[in-house]
Order: C-alpha cells, then sequence, then structure tokens
C-alpha cells in the first residue's frame, strides 16, 4: 500500500544506526536533549541536578542550563544545604536556578533573605507556590513581595520577626486565591514573660481557602470566629500556642465542628 | 485497524505486525503489543506497516527485550480496561493489586542489565515513543546518579570532562558548595 504520509511513515533519523556488535563502551554524553531532561527532571528538585549531574560534562551541562522545564519547581531544603557544609553559596545557586527557569518558575521553596527575595520577585512572576525560610528579612519587605503575587495558591513563611503587624491578614488581603497557607510566627520574650503574636479578627473573605496553619500564635476567641466565618471551605486548621480552649461558647464550637482536621492549642499564656 | 474499546478486542489481537530489527530480524508481535510504541501506532494509522516495520535503529538483541517488555504492559493494559468496565468488587481489585505488584516486579527484574543495554534500551524507548519504557529506564539512570559527585558520574558512565574553562568558571561562582 502507497503511504499517503511519507513525513510520518519514515522513521525518526534520530540518532546513527545502531551498529550490532559494536564496543560496549556508549556515549552517554550524545544523549538526545529530552532524553537527558526526562534523567534531570528525575533527579529531583535542583539539588541534585546541581550537585553532580550537571558538571559531568559540556552536553549534559548544556542540557541541565537550557531547559527552563527542570526549573519549574526550585527546591532547596535547608538540612541538606547545611548537611553539605554551606555557607556562602546558597544564594548564588537559588540565583542560578531561578534564573533557568526563564520566568516559568512555579514553585520556590528555600532559604530566603531580602536580597534574594527581591530578586524572585523580579524573575520568577509565574509563581503559585512559595515556601519561604526567612533569614532576616523585614515583615515589610515580606509584605511587599507577596503583594506581587496575587495569583498564589500556596504559600509558607518560616519564621516571621515578631511583631508582625497582623501579617495573616495583611497575607489574605494580598492573596485571596491561596488555598494552603502556613505561617510561623517567631516568639518573644518580655521579662521572662513569653509574648506572642496575637491573632485577632479582620480576616479578609478566602474563599479558596482549604488548610491554614498557624504556628506559635496568642488565638483569641474573635480570630477563630473570623477564621472560621471567612474560610468557608476550610478543611484542615492547625494552630499552636496559646488559646483559651475552654472559653469556647457553643457557637464557636459548632463552628468549629464543621472543620474535619481541627487542632487548637488548649494551653493560654493569658492564665 | 484498532478500534479500541468497542468490543473489537479479538480482531485486534489477532492483527500482527512484524518488525524487523537493524540486523534483519524478522519479530512477530500483536497490534496490541506494538501500539505501545508511538511511533508504530502513527505507522499502523497510516497504513504503512505492509511487509513489515524496518526498525534500522534497534538490534534484534534490545527488540527483543523491547518486545517483552510490551507483551507484559499490554496484557496490563487489556487487564486494566477490563476491570474498570464491569468489574469493580473486591475481589477483583485484589487480582488487580497483585497484577500491578507482579508488573512492578517484572519492570525491577527488567532493569537488571549491564549500562550498554540500558543505554539502548533508552534510546529504543525515545525513538519507538514507549512513554512507560522510558520512564522506567530514564529513573534508573536518574536512581543511579543521586548523590554522586560529578568525578563518580563521569567514572559510572564513561563520559569525559570536556568543559570549557570558562563553563568550569561559571559552575564555580553558580554553586560554590559542590566544591566545599
Amino acid at each position: 500500500m502507497p503511504c499517503s504520509s511519507p513525513r510520518r511513515c519514515r522513521p525518526k533519523p534520530a540518532h546513527p544506526p545502531a551498529s550490532a556488535g559494536a564496543a560496549a563502551a556508549r556515549d552517554w554524553a550524545s544523549l538526545p536533549r529530552d532524553v537527558l531532561s526526562a534523567i534531570f527532571l528525575r533527579l529531583g528538585p535542583c539539588r541534585e541536578i546541581m550537585r553532580g549531574a550537571e558538571f559531568a560534562c559540556a552536553a549534559w551541562r548544556r542540557a541541565a542550563v537550557e531547559d527552563p522545564g527542570l526549573w519549574r519547581r526550585v527546591d532547596i531544603d535547608v538540612f541538606v544545604l547545611a548537611a553539605a557544609g554551606l555557607r556562602k553559596g546558597w544564594r548564588a545557586m537559588l540565583r542560578a536556578a531561578v534564573d533557568r527557569g526563564a520566568g516559568r518558575c512555579e514553585h520556590f521553596s528555600g532559604p530566603c533573605d531580602e536580597e534574594l527575595l527581591l530578586y524572585l520577585v523580579e524573575r520568577a512572576n509565574s509563581l503559585k507556590s512559595l515556601h519561604l525560610l526567612c533569614l532576616h528579612v523585614p515583615n515589610e519587605v515580606l509584605n511587599a513581595a507577596v503583594k506581587k503575587y496575587p495569583h498564589l495558591e500556596d504559600l509558607e513563611l518560616k519564621f516571621v520577626r515578631f511583631p508582625s503587624d497582623n501579617m495573616l491578614i495583611s497575607v489574605c488581603q494580598a492573596c485571596p486565591r491561596l488555598k494552603k497557607l502556613n505561617l510561623y510566627f517567631s516568639q518573644c520574650s518580655d521579662d521572662g514573660q513569653l509574648v506572642l503574636e496575637i491573632i485577632k479578627g479582620g480576616i479578609p473573605m478566602m474563599s479558596e481557602l482549604l488548610s491554614l496553619e498557624l504556628f506559635l500564635c496568642d488565638l483569641t476567641n474573635e480570630g477563630l470566629t473570623s477564621i472560621l466565618d471567612n474560610c468557608p471551605l476550610l478543611e484542615s486548621l492547625y494552630i499552636t500556642g496559646s488559646f483559651d480552649y475552654y472559653g469556647m461558647d457553643e457557637e464557636l464550637q459548632a463552628k468549629c465542628s464543621r472543620v474535619k482536621n481541627l487542632t487548637l492549642p488548649i494551653y493560654s499564656i493569658n492564665g | 485497524m484498532a478500534s479500541a474499546g468497542s468490543g473489537d478486542e479479538k480482531a485486534a489481537a489477532a492483527a500482527m505486525i512484524t518488525l524487523i530489527s537493524s540486523d534483519n530480524e524478522k519479530f512477530e508481535v500483536t497490534e496490541a503489543t506494538a501500539t505501545l510504541s508511538q511511533t508504530i501506532r502513527h505507522m499502523i494509522e497510516d497504513g504503512c506497516t505492509d511487509g513489515g516495520v524496518p526498525l534500522p535503529n534497534v538490534t534484534s538483541k534490545i527488540l527483543a527485550r523491547v518486545i517483552e517488555y510490551c507483551k507484559k504492559h499490554a496484557t496490563a493494559a487489556a487487564g486494566e480496561e477490563g476491570s474498570s468496565s464491569s468489574f469493580s468488587d473486591a475481589a477483583f481489585l485484589e487480582v488487580d493489586r497483585a497484577f500491578l505488584e507482579e508488573l512492578e516486579e517484572f519492570d525491577d527484574a527488567f532493569l537488571e542489565v549491564d549500562r550498554a543495554t540500558l543505554f539502548d534500551l533508552i534510546l529504543a524507548a525515545n525513538y519507538l515513543d514507549i512513554k512507560g519504557l522510558l520512564n522506567l529506564t530514564c529513573q534508573k539512570v536518574a536512581d543511579s546518579v543521586k548523590g554522586k559527585t560529578p568525578e563518580q558520574i563521569r567514572e559510572m558512565y564513561n563520559i569525559v570532562n570536556d568543559l570549557t574553562p570558562e563553563e568550569e568558571a561559571e559552575i564555580r561562582r553558580e554553586t560554590q558548595w559542590a566544591f566545599e
């Protein structure tokens, strides 16, 4: 039967014919680019590529650097950095990873100082997910940064400086599309007295929020009511710190019972 | 022509395709097995398979392994279709699970090959566009590279370091930690 479509009938000339009985050695540097990308993608988020594979040879290096698809997720575990004895190189590495994403980075997770955060805001504007371990980042810089990401779906900030000037509220205002929000607050000791971030009312409507975690805060009844009233889809609420657990009225208890996974502090620092 | 999911399975299973390796060996396979390869699927759709499908990039040794993989996974695909359409009880799910475990064991055993064979399998999977096999083999390489230094990787895969001094310098700037 004659071929109607010679383009598709012809086998792809992807590489020269394999010669049977050739020497056992194969040229791994010559793997097609898309195959190398597939391998690198399976190495996991950036650190594995940037630690070994991309230094193997020029072809592997180019495959790692020139495919933005490999850098949609930039994910560096701070404990891995510490274990690798990294002290100063991590900023340069994360900047390089963000650059390679060519603006298409969707998930960033790693340690971050003010300088790197500003770099990120400038270069990675398609972020859907942002997890930061904040290293001396002033709260106004954090606030300004999240305002650049109104479409963010997943945000985690560790450790927000005390006092945060209502970081919870400002983050909710800046990112109304959040599905998941984790805030780790710093605590403060004042004359031996523990002082925590106070969660009051005033949470804006978060119509897509499914999961909220607040670490080390002083939750008020008003604050909890505001969270429950304004997050209609909330399935999981996890709060540590201080709360007058046994001071909840029946109405608030009923609201709490609608949340599938609920953990609240059972001790109060306020006596 | 195979018509997926319209009760033509018997006819499809009966249709045979001849694959011809680079060293001119002929392999008769069912259409269901052959069409795990998107490249061959397109050829069948275009009616270009009469007289056999020449595969000048694949040796008989590798083609035999690829067909072994496709046969096993084609059976799995057929099993999955059957289970979702007519059975849903726990007993059948149990059988399904057992079969998936068996498939996993098959894949593990399949990957017990030397590096040269792994390389050839990757190129064949890429050329024939067999997604599952490409995933499997690429994962194997990725796992072997994880946690290794550049020197270890070069040694393992017989790679010559041909980075230019400029590239080396750039790397050092970007990722100083790797060399600490």
